[in-house]
């Protein structure tokens, strides 16, 4: 195990302690196993829906920081009045940043998981991504903005 | 320990004793005697057995392919791609052209964040990006020869057609 290889797809070499055998098993190569031989295919949905989410994240991160942007002019030109007007304009853009991060970052992880075959990991991630972009996005539209977002 | 010509090989006995369980394991005299054969060892563990290959390795099974499912895929991205650049594109030059007039016109948010604004420029962009990540869905399920990436395609083709249609209605 380390961190470039985290699943042991290279066979290591037996140093140390001679059982006779391979002393590390490997989790991806086929093991004898009772019942349905799950996990053996790459999953198209889950291959679809990690890169989605990092364009989600990405579209959703440019559009509320264009929002903000737009409202806090909107505001100094005194058209508008909501809660845009009254908030720190460090969360204004620490929250689209954030969005951005954690979105790639998830995307990205459920991604590898995806291709590793391990479809109950990368179903995970990426439903925490995408709860994650629909809670942020809910919260700027309320809180930050107070107004109707998209 | 010493290696004696003609020694049988260790066969049904125990392996002679080692100094420390840490020393290297004892080479049968054969693979000393015959020295122009080296032994290989085959790690049965790596070998694709049930079809199942590396991850990430990009091999078409020989069981079964997926006929017209590539050429399906690569029409979804070219049509996505023309959907953009031709459709979508004027409604997005509109849709600024509209908030322009409207801010000067004395419009505030609502000229941001209105119905055509979602449907003509939102509902295209996601439509595109969508059409995107389920082609490559598509092409990961053809990779593997399973018929299951059709659903995906055809997915595809779904939303940009909803997106255009959605548009131009409105």
């Amino acid at each position: 195990m380390s961190i470039f290889d985290p699943y042991n797809q290279k066979q290591p070499e037996v140093h140390g302690l001679n059982t006779g055998s391979q002393t590390q098993v490997s989790t991806l190569a086929p093991v004898e196993t009772d019942g349905i031989r799950t996990n053996q295919y790459r999953s198209g949905a889950l291959g679809a829906l990690a890169p989605f989410l990092g364009y989600l994240s990405l579209l959703l991160s440019v559009a509320m920081g264009l929002a903000a942007a737009a409202g806090r002019m909107l505001c100094l030109e005194g058209r508008l009045d909501a809660n845009v007007c009254e908030v720190e304009p460090s969360q204004l853009v620490l929250v689209p940043l954030a969005v951005l991060f954690f979105g790639l970052v998830l995307a990205g992880i459920g991604g590898s998981l995806a291709k590793n075959r391990r479809a109950a990991g990368s179903l995970v991630v990426l439903l925490l991504g995408y709860a994650l972009l629909a809670l942020a996005t809910q919260w700027f539209g309320n809180e930050l903005l107070g107004l109707p977002f998209p | 320990m010493p290696q004696q010509a003609g020694q049988q090989p260790y066969r049904g006995q125990n392996h002679p004793q080692q100094a420390t369980p840490w020393a290297p394991p004892p080479t049968p005299p054969t693979a000393q005697a015959q020295q122009g054969q080296p032994i290989t060892v085959v790690n049965t563990m790596s070998a694709t057995s049930g079809g199942v290959t590396a991850p990430g390795a990009p091999q078409p099974q020989q069981q079964r392919a997926v006929p017209g499912l590539g050429f399906a895929t690569f029409l979804l991205v070219v049509g996505t791609i023309v959907f953009a650049a031709l459709v979508a594109r004027e409604w997005v030059v509109d849709w600024g052209t509209s908030v322009a007039t409207c801010i000067d016109g004395g419009g505030a948010w609502e000229c941001l964040s209105n119905e055509a604004g979602r449907i003509q420029v939102l509902l295209p962009i996601v439509a595109v990006l969508g059409a995107f990540s389920l082609a490559r869905g598509a092409g990961i399920e053809r990779q593997q020869g399973r018929g299951i990436g059709w659903l995906y395609a055809l997915l595809g083709f779904g939303l940009v057609g909803l997106a255009w249609a959605m548009g131009a209605a409105a």
